[in-house]
């Protein structure tokens, strides 16, 4: 499961999609699985059901998942479409921070591997 | 859904509430938000049928609330101030509610209790106010209330005790379609749980509205900067 | 009505239930069982003891519960509570009232049923006295549910107005006084416009009207004081039956109890905890305490020299402010909220005061319309035993308010409660006279005043003789030539003997005592001749003004009261009937009962003076006594 982070510049709709995307991608939401229903992620995140529920509507859409009528919603098959958009828009930013970082004086070797030790950390791969 | 227009309530000279207008949507969870002194309290003691208005409606679902005992048993409301009958206990209090409440839900009531660890025959009035205030809860959702209304919740409890008072409210949103009204003056609690809100000033609701809307004019602002945002610009207007 | 809000207020306060109970109990079963079987006897006296101890809870349950069961008014978070649930204000009032009045009845019933139970069983002897002391008995059974009735009556009551004080009170002490207060009110208002009375107004004698009034609006001293065992006060003629009077307190009370719904349904919940939740209120009680005050520390004062009525004005400044204080719950009241209080308190007072000094009513100087006088009476001007005299016709009435009159305008004549350098002593010839004048007006009601009169002026009122001298006066002792021996009869009182102080002379008593014993034993014209001898030498009219205006020789006589006894249906019937409720009166008119305790006759008296100058009279008297005391 994941939290959310009241004071983030992100809309917490989005951080429940995102979280629930970064489930499925973790392995702990295996396709076939059912999501926990609108109910119960609203209270395990103390969130307003609304949000669960536009956020579910936006993984279906994605096609993240499917939802069946009376029974709720279930992790889909196969690869998924990875938001090419979205980590377009994300790279972008990053090439303005990168920016930012070369006027302070940083070397692009020192940002390479401050780049890999995140990497790691986070992921745990190289 | 709530509906409240032109509400006026006066004590003596001095106008709590000027023509008060304000909408809860069904199912949905409405923050009323204003600085101490407000009148929140005064407008929630309206809408629960305490005090009665000098003018104006208040309607449920198109119904008065006034003495009206039918909307009354579809109403919970846990005031900011609690109070539970002489050295009444958890059971002897939910016997009581059992009595007035059509739809008391007995199992609910002993889940709850077990749920939060309270004593079912210890006297109330020995509980700490976060007991208490879980006591009040309790007792409030076992109604099966069709709407809830909370004067400032979440003093005097532990962020456990909230998120599980949270998750029943939000079950019942959820499932059964509860229309909530919560009034707090710390907004850090209501981000996230709020789908509307309204924000009292001057006697009458300022600003009223879905947060999804009022985000999407106001770039994702969080709630307190939206207040503040809101106050702000009706002093400068 | 609901029954979960019901059941809570039993379930929570029936130890106050119990508590009264229990000295329900030890007031009466407790005292019937604790004696030895047989032995006790409920009579008349036990019962009226164990009738005001009743009484007493009567007057304090109620108090205590409608305070318990309205007790949620007097905190904001309890208000909040009871108002929120399921309630319309209406459920919330009948519920709470009806468990309240259970609470408060059921300990009374229970205990009566119980003695009903003992006595009715054998347990306990009872002895009958009548409700209305005409001797007609009723059944144990009758007269003890009558008894219940009756507290029953005041519970309510006494209930209702307590649900009244719970309406407007907003805090619980507020309301314990306001409760009290309430109750005592009208008895406390009427006893202080006695007071005044007295010091004002001219002429004011006290136990009239007021009395009556006081007693009427409580039924707590209405019971009290005409409850058998107790004083048989008869306020009503004709007398009703004390379960009619309980039935009406008990439907007053149910009115009262609808004025207390209705202020409920008015009430601002918001002012919970505050002194009084209305203003008005606020301001009525305040006014209450500044009369209170100002009168009592008025009258302590009134006759100090130099102070006089400033008093009234210490009292009532001192009784203004802590009002206040109390009201307001705050000593910070000198603000332009007092004004308000001030001028009221200053109208009343003013009104209050200037109704009584001024006489803005005209008391003093009211004599009433002749015609519309059913009869009138004076008392006091004879110096013997009952030296009164009656009048019932227009002439006579109208020299009476002539000379009435005359009495408000003397500055000589002062008001009997006024003057209290003057031991009123009707015994006592010199110089002054305590004169009682009472007019009996159609309807019931009655004007009655007393005053003290040098003799001097009544000599020299041309009214007065007049009033004596009337023919009214004349025909009564032409009248009483026409009664036959069969309905005469003559006692012999000893009367006080202004000379000696004391009673008639041992001598004097001693010789006319024998006439008790031998009347019976006189021949027909033998009484007829004594009664013509005793009516010649009373000296009619004449005789009776000279003694009225006398003043100084020593004295001593006796006096023979003689009767005549009428049929009961005859026109002295309705003076009967309103000489019953006043003391006054009792000497000219009586029932007379036989062994049955039913009325049989109606007698009316005379009083003839026989002094050492009756010459023939008390020859003849001591002849026949001789005579027939061989």
């Amino acid at each position: 499961m994941f939290q959310l982070d009241l004071k983030s510049r992100k809309s917490l709709y989005e951080q429940v999609v995102d979280g629930c995307k970064e489930m499925v991608i973790r392995g702990e939401l295996k396709p076939g699985d059912r999501l926990p229903s609108i109910r119960d992620m609203s209270a395990a995140l103390t969130v307003n059901p609304n949000t669960v529920q536009k956020a579910y509507s936006r993984l279906e859409s994605e096609g993240w998942i499917y939802t069946v009528s009376g029974r709720g919603a279930f992790v889909s098959e196969g690869s998924h479409e990875p938001d090419t958009v979205r980590q377009e828009a994300v790279y972008e930013k990053m090439e303005v921070l990168m920016e930012e970082l070369f006027y302070l004086g940083v070397k692009g070797e020192d940002i390479l591997s401050r780049l890999k030790r995140i990497i790691q950390e986070r992921r745990g791969e190289i | 859904m709530i509906q409240v227009s032109s509400l006026v309530k006066k004590f003596g000279s001095f106008t709590a509430l000027n023509g008060l207008d304000l909408c809860v949507e069904t199912g949905s969870i409405y923050g009323l938000v204003g600085v101490n002194g407000s009148g929140k309290t005064t407008l929630i003691k309206q809408l629960t049928g305490v005090l009665r208005p000098d003018s104006g409606e208040i309607k449920f679902d198109g119904e008065e609330v006034y003495d009206n005992i039918s909307v009354k048993k579809r109403t919970a409301y846990i005031p900011d101030e609690l109070y539970f009958l002489g050295n009444y206990n958890l059971k002897s209090m939910g016997e009581f509610y059992r009595g007035l409440y059509e739809n008391w839900n007995a199992e609910r009531f002993n889940t709850m209790a077990a749920d939060f660890g309270l004593s079912k025959t210890d006297r109330i009035c020995r509980f700490s106010k976060g007991m208490q205030k879980q006591a009040a809860f309790i007792l409030a959702m076992s109604t099966m209330p069709d709407y809830l209304i909370l004067d400032e919740p979440i003093d005097g409890l532990d962020p456990i005790m909230r998120k599980k008072l949270w998750g029943y409210i939000l079950g019942d949103v959820a499932e059964k379609q509860l229309t909530v009204l919560v009034s707090s003056h710390n907004l850090r609690e209501l981000e996230g749980i709020c789908d509307s809100i309204g924000i009292l000033s001057n006697g009458r609701i300022r600003f009223q509205g879905k947060l999804d809307e009022l985000r999407q004019d106001l770039q994702d602002m969080s709630l307190e900067e939206l207040f503040i945002h809101a106050m702000e610009g009706k002093e400068d207007a | 009505m609901n029954k979960a809000l019901f059941k809570e207020n039993l379930k929570r306060f029936w130890p106050i239930s119990l508590a009264g109970f229990i000295f329900y109990f030890l007031n009466g079963p407790f005292t019937l069982l604790s004696a030895t079987r047989g032995e006790q006897v409920y009579d008349a006296v036990i019962s009226a003891a164990g009738y005001v101890g009743f009484l007493i809870l009567d007057c304090l349950l109620p108090v205590a519960v409608a305070a318990a069961v309205f007790s949620y008014l007097f905190k904001p978070n309890s208000t909040t509570l009871m108002h929120s649930l399921p309630f319309s204000r209406r459920l919330l009032f009948v519920s709470n009232g009806l468990s309240g009045l259970l609470l408060s009845v059921l300990p009374v019933l229970i205990n009566k049923i119980i003695m009903i139970a003992l006595v009715l069983g054998g347990r306990v002897r009872f002895t009958l006295t009548s409700w209305n002391g005409e001797g007609v008995e009723e059944s144990v059974l009758v007269t003890m549910l009558t008894a219940l009735l009756t507290h029953i009556a005041v519970i309510a009551f006494v209930y209702a107005m307590s649900c009244v004080s719970a309406v407007i009170s907003g805090s619980s002490v507020i309301n314990v006084l306001t409760s009290c207060g309430l109750n005592l009110l009208t008895t406390f208002v009427l006893m202080s416009s006695i007071v005044y009375s007295q010091y004002f107004l001219k002429g004011y004698c006290s136990g009239d009207e007021t009395m009556r009034l006081a007693a009427h609006l409580h039924p707590a001293p209405y019971f009290v004081m005409s409850s058998p065992g107790l004083g048989y006060y008869n306020f009503e003629w004709p007398m009703i039956h004390p379960a009619i009077s309980a039935l009406i307190y008990i439907a007053v009370a149910a009115l009262i109890a609808a004025a207390a719904y209705f202020i409920y349904t008015k009430r601002p919940n918001e002012r919970a905890g505050d002194s009084y939740v209305f203003d008005v209120v606020g301001l009525i009680i305040g006014t209450i305490m500044v009369y209170f005050g100002s009168s009592f520390v008025g009258f302590i004062f009134i006759n100090t020299e130099g102070f006089g009525i400033w008093g009234f004005v210490l009292g009532g400044a001192i009784a203004l402010l802590i009002g206040q204080m109390i009201i307001k719950k705050s000593v910070r009241i000198f603000n332009a909220e007092l004004i308000k209080p001030l001028l009221l308190s200053v109208l009343v007072m003013g009104l209050v005061f200037g109704a009584y000094s001024l006489d803005l009513f005209g008391y003093e100087k009211r004599t009433p319309n002749p015609e519309k006088v059913g009869f009138a009476r004076i008392d006091g001007i004879m110096y013997s035993c009952s030296g009164g005299l009656l009048f019932k016709e227009k002439e006579s009435i109208e020299a009476l308010t002539e000379f009435h009159r005359e009495l408000v305008a003397s500055e000589d004549v002062l008001g009997s409660d006024q003057d209290s350098s003057h031991v009123p002593d009707i015994y006592n010839r010199d110089a002054k006279r305590y004169i009682i004048i009472s007019y009996a007006l159609p309807g019931g009601g009655e004007i009655k005043r007393s005053y003290i009169v040098p003799v001097s002026l009544m000599r020299g009122s041309a009214s007065f003789k007049e009033l004596i001298m009337y023919a009214e006066n004349e025909k009564v002792y032409e009248q009483l030539l026409a009664y036959g021996p069969s309905q005469i009869g003559l006692e012999f009182w000893d009367c006080y003997d202004r000379y000696y102080g004391g009673y008639t002379t041992e001598e004097f008593y001693a010789s006319l005592g024998p006439l008790h014993d031998s009347y019976e034993k006189f021949s027909d014209e033998e009484k007829m001749e004594l009664w013509k001898t005793l009516i010649s030498e009373s000296g009619g009219p004449e005789k009776t003004f000279e003694l009225a205006c006398s003043n100084g020789e020593p004295y001593f006589s006796g006096v023979i009261a003689a009767y005549v006894d009428h049929e009961v249906a005859s026109p002295y019937n309705t003076y009967v009937d309103n000489s019953q409720a006043h003391d006054s009166y009792i000497h000219n008119f009586q029932r007379i009962y036989n062994e049955d305790g039913k009325v049989v006759a109606v007698r009316e008296e005379f009083i003839f003076e026989v002094t050492p100058e009756s010459e023939k009279s008390l020859e003849l008297i001591y002849r026949l006594i001789d005579k027939y005391s061989e």
